[in-house]
């Protein structure tokens, strides 16, 4: 197993180099530029433009600017933020444990939903149970975040003059648990689960699901839990300690494949909910060609990507004892 | 996010037992049923009552200090931002630092301001901040003697020392040095400083010099060992001698401010200004959010676009509402090679002035805001009241104002006598940003091309991200013609100079590169005049004039709105000035009655 996840960590490396690459050159390729930006939509005299690239380091040829910034980012110094002289590395402390957490919440609260019912529905097929669990998956599938998201704001207003807690009000999870999983889970109180987590988490539910069902209902079919079943095990027994383990394997994947997803809807949800994380941040940074600050959340994505990736193929392992790694 | 929070003291205090932990486990497994109930719901209309708004005059807060009571001081004012984009204003072209500014800095002069309902005279009118006196001996001599009493904040470097000549010296150099905004006091020679006493020395005569120390995008004063204190000490906070201190700001989060006990104003019966003992502007970039927020009485005071008044209302029935027209101009721009080489059509007047006509401003006002608002003028917008502003459908007007009367026929006519069939023309337009910044610029935009396609003119769209439209089409580099916006200035001079002067010459705003030589010469020699009832003349005539030529073609000045909630007092209202010096012009004498 060490040989493998050393190999896959130093494949990683070219993904990675690729990523910034890309993620570098591309955003200096859109029309509009940061001294732009920084002057708004005064106009940009040529000694304030020289001015400005001067003081972020924007007059040196590009490549040069590439191998600096890459060889800061590994020492964790990604350098300050183009738009308020801010340091990148600072704010990435107080916003990727947000944006983070919330995508660990949403994925458990997918999986809270999807795994269970996704069981029951292909245990009970075609039953009534499994007819309404299949058409929740589909409107959960169909709902977009934003709607959803925006709904709970504007009729928690109307109807019981509530609001979401502004920013400021968030917490980290060290300094006050119970604050920081209201935020995310039960803004309004009274453990009403209509947080963002939960709204991301709802929206990922839907395919988890239906995966779920059509792979328990495949292993159900199989001979080895038809024996079980002969031999006489209770349905709890054959269900959860011989079904289930086979089928979460594609679901597994699944979930490895849904973080980048997750990162994306983030950015809507966070904005949203004024959520204080690295989604809402992206977004503003780009709009403004905030090249250091898109750089380093770009990177710290690929980052996650790769090793949510690699995560997943150690549970196979795990899950399947057949699977072996060399 | 930087709370101490007692949290973990409290829970390692407590047991939590075996009944209370069941309990958790079922609220925690009920509140999972309601996922379910809030995905599924269907629509329901709002139960709310609709506040009876009235008449827009009505509904404007007319309150004046007296009936109001006795300002109580104390409390935390709850507002909103979408955005901060740097601290430092003199670094800064873009109002949403200019807006800051004034909670922590402080102004020469600063815009007229009353509680309530300010007559439309004053508007844009200049009173004392840091000066106590302004003396205007010759046209090229202003001699402004400080107030005695101005002390900078408390804090390090400063420590609460007195506010001299040599700061505003020093303030102005800097400016003068990095400000994008610069050329705003081209006109100015030299600034010496004798103690409390600053004298400004003109090169020309300037007869909005006043109005030019009052701009909220110019002059701040800044003491210079805060500045120097680090090559990023103007970014990092703020230090000033403003009537607030500034406490914090956290991107996305939260930006905020404690009062300046040392703040050197009092208000009429003496007591220490301001009342409140902090400001706090949450950072909301969702518009949705920031109404939900007012309605559960989070935030004191939101502004609110026009087409969402009316859930305002519905949520807030309580709220006060305030209303005014903003500056920001929406106008056409017309491609630059038609003034710099004669490049048809739009080197023909008749064309731009059919396209004028071919616009129906008061339906556009209708399908923006059902209070209506206003037609501006070109580039003098209504917000600037009557005393500035031409009234497009008004009789001082003259024949110019036909150009403005909706009326198709007209318009084909026009453009068959220049010439002009089947036009079909590129039409450039920002996609982002500017429809949040203005909410009317896309219901705008969308109506366009079908008013144009009455007259037989066909537009091909062409969307541009912002950074690449302002990059473009802002500065200049696109064909056909765009639907753009014009950000506000503080007086009508730096209007005039920067749409029409040549581009090298102080026109940083001449998107179309107009070269019109008598025009720039009568703005000139407009700016120059020294009696306020020439210079008001002037401005009119000049207004005549370019409404006949419509160099750009200026589209609407809706009605926008403001809201808070009627616990908060001693509030001017949205006209004008106050518009960008929030902590001096507008929350200086906020106070809560509970």
């Amino acid at each position: 197993m060490r040989p493998y996840i050393i190999k896959r960590l130093l494949l990683s490396i070219p993904t990675l180099i690729g990523v910034s690459l890309i993620v570098f050159f591309m955003v200096r390729a859109i029309p509009g530029d940061v001294v732009q930006q920084i002057s708004g939509d005064a106009p940009v005299t040529p000694e304030f433009r020289a001015q400005v690239q001067q003081d972020l380091g924007l007059d040196k040829p590009a490549y040069e600017q590439y191998v600096y910034w890459l060889g800061n980012s590994l020492r964790l110094d990604f350098g300050t933020s183009l738009r308020d002289r801010q340091s990148i590395t600072h704010r990435l402390k107080n916003t990727l444990p947000v944006t983070l957490e919330m995508a660990i919440l949403a994925l458990l609260v997918s999986l809270i939903i999807a795994i269970p019912i996704g069981m029951i529905s292909a245990m009970r097929q075609d039953s009534v149970v499994d007819y309404v669990s299949r058409s929740v998956a589909i409107g959960f599938l169909a709902v977009p975040t934003f709607w959803l998201g925006t709904m709970i704001i504007v009729y928690s207003s109307v109807w019981f003059t509530k609001a979401t807690p502004q920013a400021q009000a968030y917490q980290q999870f060290w300094e006050n648990p119970y604050q920081n999983l209201k935020f995310l889970l039960f803004p309004f109180g009274y453990f009403i689960p209509v947080g963002p987590a939960v709204i991301l988490g709802v929206s990922l539910s839907g395919t988890v699901m239906r995966l779920m069902r059509a792979q328990m209902l495949e292993v159900l079919r199989q001979d080895y839990v038809r024996t079980a079943w002969a031999k006489g095990l209770q349905e709890r027994r054959v269900v959860v300690g011989h079904a289930l383990k086979n089928a979460l394997i594609p679901v597994i994947t699944v979930i490895g494949l849904q973080i980048p997803i997750i990162v994306g809807g983030s950015v809507i949800v966070e904005s949203i909910f004024n959520v204080p994380g690295m989604g809402q941040w992206f977004f503003q940074a780009i709009g403004f060609r905030d090249y250091t600050a898109v750089q380093a959340i770009a990177l710290l994505i690929a980052v996650a990507v790769v090793i949510s990736n690699l995560l997943v193929d150690i549970t196979y392992a795990y899950l399947d004892p057949r699977i072996r790694y060399s | 996010m930087n709370h101490t929070s007692s949290f973990w003291d409290k829970f390692t205090g407590q047991r939590v037992s075996r009944r209370r932990a069941l309990q958790m486990s079922a609220l925690a497994g009920a509140s999972a049923g309601a996922i379910a109930i809030v995905g599924c719901g269907g629509s329901s209309s709002s139960n709310t009552t609709p506040a009876s708004s009235g008449s827009p005059a009505a509904s404007k807060t007319s309150t004046g200090a007296g009936s109001e009571g006795t300002p109580k001081p104390g409390g935390t004012l709850h507002g909103t931002v979408s955005l901060v984009l740097g601290k430092d204003p003199m670094k800064a072209s873009t109002f949403l630092t200019h807006a800051l500014a004034s909670f922590s800095y402080s102004r020469l002069l600063r815009f007229k301001t009353t509680i309530g309902e300010l007559g439309q005279d004053d508007w844009y009118t200049t009173e004392m901040e840091l000066a106590a006196s302004v003396q205007n001996p010759d046209p090229l001599t202003y001699i402004v003697t400080l107030r005695d009493d101005v002390k900078w904040q408390n804090l390090p470097p400063v420590n609460g020392r007195k506010l001299t000549g040599d700061d505003v010296v020093y303030s102005y150099n800097r400016y003068r040095s990095i400000s994008p905004n610069k050329a705003n006091f081209d006109m100015v020679d030299t600034v010496t400083a004798a103690g409390q006493v600053v004298t400004f020395k003109l090169k020309e005569p300037f007869g909005l010099f006043k109005s030019r120390l009052a701009s909220f995008q110019d002059l701040w004063v800044m003491p210079q060992e805060f500045i120097e204190s680090s090559d990023t000490a103007s970014e990092d906070r703020m230090l000033g001698s403003g009537p607030f201190i500034f406490d914090k700001f956290e991107p996305t989060v939260v930006m905020s401010w404690k009062k300046n006990p040392d703040y050197f104003e009092k208000d009429a019966a003496g007591a220490a200004l301001p009342y409140l003992d902090a400001v706090n502007l949450a950072i909301i970039t969702d518009q949705n959010q920031v109404l939900s927020q007012f309605a559960a009485g989070q935030l004191d005071t939101i502004s609110v676009p026009p087409k969402l008044i009316d859930s305002v209302k519905g949520q807030s029935p309580n709220a006060v509402i305030d209303q005014a027209p903003r500056n920001i101009l929406s106008m056409m721009i017309f491609q630059p090679e038609s003034f710099t080489g004669a490049a048809k059509p739009f080197a023909d007047e008749r064309v731009r002035q059919a396209f004028s006509r071919a616009i129906d401003r008061d339906a556009l006002l209708d399908l923006v805001s059902k209070e209506g608002g206003e037609w501006p003028n070109m580039p003098i917008n209504a917000g600037f009241g009557k005393s500035w502003w031409l009234d497009p459908k008004g009789s001082s007007i003259g024949s110019g104002g036909d150009n403005y009367k909706y009326d198709v026929a007209e318009a084909k006519k026009l453009l068959d006598a220049a010439g002009v069939t089947n036009l079909e023309v590129p039409m450039h337009f920002s996609s982002t940003v500017y429809s949040t910044v203005v909410p009317y610029y896309d219901i705008v935009r969308q109506a366009l091309p079908a008013m144009l396609s009455d007259a037989g003119i066909k537009v091909k769209e062409v969307p541009e991200e912002y950074g690449n439209y302002i990059a473009q089409t802002f500065a200049g580099k696109f064909d056909g013609f765009a639907f753009s916006l014009e950000s506000v200035f503080s007086d009508i001079a730096a209007y005039w100079t920067n749409m029409f002067y040549p581009r090298d010459a102080g026109g940083g705003r001449n998107h179309s590169s107009v070269s019109d030589a008598e025009l720039a010469a009568n703005i000139k020699k407009m700016l120059q005049a020294q009696s306020v009832d020439d210079l008001h003349q002037q401005n009119f005539d000049l207004q005549k004039y370019t409404s006949q030529k419509m160099y750009y073609v200026p589209m609407v000045t809706p009605v926008e709105f403001a809201a808070r909630q009627p616990k908060l007092k001693g509030v001017l209202n949205s006209t004008g000035p106050t518009t960008y010096g929030l902590g001096t012009e507008a929350q200086l004498k906020n106070w809560f009655t509970a």
